[in-house]
């Protein structure tokens, strides 16, 4: 070659290509910024050395067939760009997925070989809010899914995991749970709902008042979401503050001053971790009487007491660690407790465990 | 009777042959079915439970958690959601978890809750976003003091009705992103325990209220790169603020308290975004704290008049390169100051605060006794957005335009309120003022 023919060649003739075999046999070479984009292809180059000539092609994973390398292609010549700004990109990635699912599919599957996890990425989300809010029916549509579940499969797919004991119990605990909550609805306004209250839950409260009192102040100018759950807040502990100081004098002067049941139910609240597992307690004994009803006798058989005692032990080491501990603090708490329930009710029934039920 | 009962078969394969084939979804590895339910809440994820067999078990070894308490289960509070929970737990079969997130309301006592984060925990999680809603018989969630010493966690976002109640000695040794978002502090001394647990912070986000329960923030964290940090508008309670992060780079603070500023180090800041309500003296330690920074922008609503005198001359801005005035009912004389001291300014934006459209028309402006530096030397982009074509803002652009020798282009867009004839008067305005430059171009729109 002469001189003026070296110095006709074309730029481009001076870049380097890298050549790539795909499953199917054939060699296409690729624009080398664009190749190495994949993580897999540039291990590929400089581990191995491999992809510098049409003999050397570097083979490609089974998954990535013509097609998808085309489109992977398409998809690094875009991004390996590095000027490009992040609008631009994403503009881009929202146009480059509109394609169908099966497709999707096989670039997920391409994408994921080749290790371009940016590329799997886009596809998966757009998978994702293919199947976010859609019937299972209409998922097997799309997908081409066979529908090869039992309908036993189908309607309780969960149904073998409710073998285990765990879940037995817990689903009965939530059962009686759930019919306790509703009753104690339409116990709200009993008075003596508010009145149980005991030394413990009023340190409870008192602290928690002498921590928000501070915080008054600013709450009024307060333009923040929490605004108006404050003074919720600040109502409750007012009125709560009122309830103890004459939780000593009279019973029925509380009702008075409390201005609904809401604030007993907040004082019984305040008994804090002991309220939930007491509850507990007192659904595995209705277990134990009467499974199906919801009745409650008034006076219990000590024997039965001591078996419900250790069943409820028994439940909570296999639930929770810490549950043991738990149980420590009811048990003391209870004992607390007696003498003020005596006082008030005028009630002689030797109840170890106040329940709303009862009445 | 054979035959046709062949070819029905026949048809019967084929169709389910046909199906096979172009059920392109189930032929993907476990792994990427996984990342792909990965960006569906748990809910929706175990509802793929029954599409087919493929599907029965896939979504219980997808490593991400995220259980949320929408309002579809309103019916029964709480219940459904506790029993859910539950349930995903003991089948989701993951020993090591990316991320678990749980958002729910706070109906019942939070015993159970702490079942939850164990559970979490023991799976080595690495992301825990947790944001609780609390009621009024359970305004606050405690964490359980586990969570403090997980030794997988990398980042962990706290928000709303959660309570940081930290008793004892933090270890947090992964722990690179922190959030903390309107919740409640026990004491301050909690904050400062989980901070120094953390020995290798690198982005903390902080919002903040009056009714959190702290009385100053402080901030050192010798780790510390991001730090974003929002105090919602609440009255005129005094709050400390103390920064002590010598690598941090960038820095996003939103002042709408009576914020007091102590920025111990803050040496290495590389961009600063400020937007406070008041500009007042008390900024002024925070201003001179930002002397380092390559990029500032600052952000005000109100203006009063403050106590230059502190300071300069000493603190000059030899880093900033662009800075970004948002001025709102005044203080446009703070232009003035700033160009003095940033002798190598390349980029300045100017922008009348949107808060106060249509105020400030009685404001003026002074220029800077000798013409600075910057403006002879490198300043060479100026924006202006919102322009009122009010005396003192075009003042301010004949001051820039004559005297910046190197300037390439002045953009200037109003704000929408002006007429289209008085914007062609402003434009030729414009146009006659002298430049300096000769390079230089003017928009406008």
């Amino acid at each position: 070659m002469s001189e003026v023919d070296m110095a006709v060649i074309k730029p481009e003739m001076m870049k380097s290509y890298i050549w790539l075999q795909t499953a199917d046999g054939s060699i296409q070479q690729v624009e080398q910024e664009v190749a190495m984009f994949c993580p897999m292809i540039c291990h590929e180059v400089i581990q191995k050395g491999m992809g510098s000539s049409k003999n050397y092609a570097i083979s490609l994973p089974q998954r990535v067939n013509p097609a998808m390398l085309s489109l992977i292609l398409d998809y690094c010549r875009f991004h390996q760009v590095p000027g490009r700004s992040n609008k631009e990109r994403k503009s881009f990635d929202e146009k480059f997925i509109r394609m169908d699912t099966k497709r999707l599919c096989e670039l997920t599957s391409a994408a994921d070989s080749l290790q371009l996890k940016p590329l799997v990425d886009l596809t998966s989300r757009a998978l994702a809010r293919i199947i976010e809010g859609k019937s299972p029916e209409e998922i097997r549509e799309i997908f081409h899914l066979p529908d090869d579940l039992t309908e036993e499969e189908k309607l309780e797919p969960l149904k073998n995991t409710t073998d285990d004991p765990r879940i037995r119990l817990l689903n009965r605990l939530y059962a009686k749970k759930r019919k306790e909550l509703k009753e104690r609805q339409k116990l709200k306004n009993i008075e003596v709902e508010e009145e149980r209250v005991d030394d413990r839950s009023v340190d409870d409260l008192l602290s928690f008042i002498n921590g928000d009192n501070g915080d008054s102040k600013g709450i009024k100018n307060s333009k923040s979401k929490k605004k108006n759950r404050r003074r919720k807040d600040q109502q409750k502990t007012t009125s709560a503050n009122e309830a103890i100081k004459n939780h000593n004098k009279e019973p029925n002067g509380l009702n008075q001053v409390c201005h609904s049941a809401e604030v007993g139910q907040k004082v019984r609240a305040g008994v804090g971790a002991t309220s939930n597992l007491h509850d507990v307690e007192d659904n595995i004994f209705d277990n134990k009487n009467e499974l199906d009803d919801g009745d409650i006798d008034d006076e219990i058989d000590p024997a039965l007491k001591e078996k419900i005692d250790r069943e409820v032990e028994d439940f909570a080491r296999r639930l929770n660690s810490d549950w043991p501990e738990r149980m420590q603090e009811i048990l003391s708490f209870g004992h607390e407790r007696k003498p003020v329930h005596f006082s008030l009710n005028g009630n002689g029934s030797l109840r170890r465990y106040a329940n709303s039920e009862q009445r | 009777m054979l035959p046709m009962a062949n070819s029905v078969n026949q048809e019967i394969n084929v169709n389910s042959k046909h199906k096979k084939s172009s059920d392109r979804i189930s032929q993907l590895p476990d792994v990427l079915i996984h990342h792909i339910l990965s960006f569906l809440s748990t809910k929706e994820a175990m509802a793929t439970s029954i599409l087919s067999k493929r599907w029965l078990w896939v979504w219980t070894s997808v490593p991400i958690l995220d259980l949320q308490d929408t309002p579809f289960c309103r019916t029964d509070p709480n219940l459904h959601f506790r029993q859910f929970v539950d349930h995903v737990l003991i089948l989701n079969k993951t020993a090591s978890l990316d991320r678990f997130c749980l958002k729910f309301n706070l109906v019942d006592h939070p015993s159970y809750v702490k079942t939850w984060f164990r559970d979490a925990v023991s799976r080595d999680v690495k992301e825990l976003d947790i944001r609780v809603h609390g009621t009024e018989s359970f305004p606050f969630l405690k964490l359980p003091f586990a969570l403090f010493t997980a030794k997988t966690l990398h980042v962990l976002k706290l928000s709303h009705g959660v309570e940081l109640h930290v008793p004892g000695t933090v270890s947090l040794p992964c722990l690179k992103v922190l959030n903390l978002v309107w919740i409640k502090y026990t004491n301050d001394e909690s904050v400062s325990r989980l901070f120094a647990g953390c020995y290798v912070l690198q982005e903390l986000t902080l919002h903040k209220h009056a009714g959190d329960n702290t009385t100053c923030s402080n901030i050192s964290i010798p780790t510390l790169k991001t730090l974003f940090v929002w105090f919602a508008p609440t009255g005129r309670r005094r709050h400390k603020l103390k920064i002590n992060a010598p690598v941090l780079k960038q820095l996003n603070l939103e002042d709408n308290l009576t914020l007091e500023f102590d920025l111990e180090d803050v040496s290495s800041l590389v961009e600063a975004n400020v937007t406070v309500s008041w500009l007042e003296n008390r900024h002024i330690p925070l201003l001179k704290a930002l002397s380092n920074a390559k990029f500032v922008s600052f952000h005000w609503d109100w203006y009063a008049e403050m106590k230059w005198r502190n300071f300069r001359p000493y603190r000059l801005f030899l880093n900033l390169v662009q800075m970004e005035l948002h001025v709102g009912y005044g203080g446009w004389n703070l232009l003035s100051l700033l160009l003095e001291i940033s002798d190598h300014l390349e980029v300045l934006v100017l922008a009348k605060n949107d808060n106060c459209r249509g105020l400030g028309f009685e404001c003026s402006w002074k220029p800077p006794k000798y013409v600075p530096k910057c403006l002879l030397s490198s300043l060479s982009m100026v924006y202006f957005k919102g322009f009122e074509d009010l005396t003192y803002q075009l003042s301010m652009v004949k001051y820039i335009l004559k005297n910046a020798r190197v300037l390439k282009m002045v953009d200037i867009s109003s704000n929408g309120d002006l007429p289209l004839d008085s914007k062609i008067d402003l434009l030729k305005k414009l146009l006659m003022f002298p430049r300096g430059s000769k390079a230089c171009q003017l928009k406008f729109n």
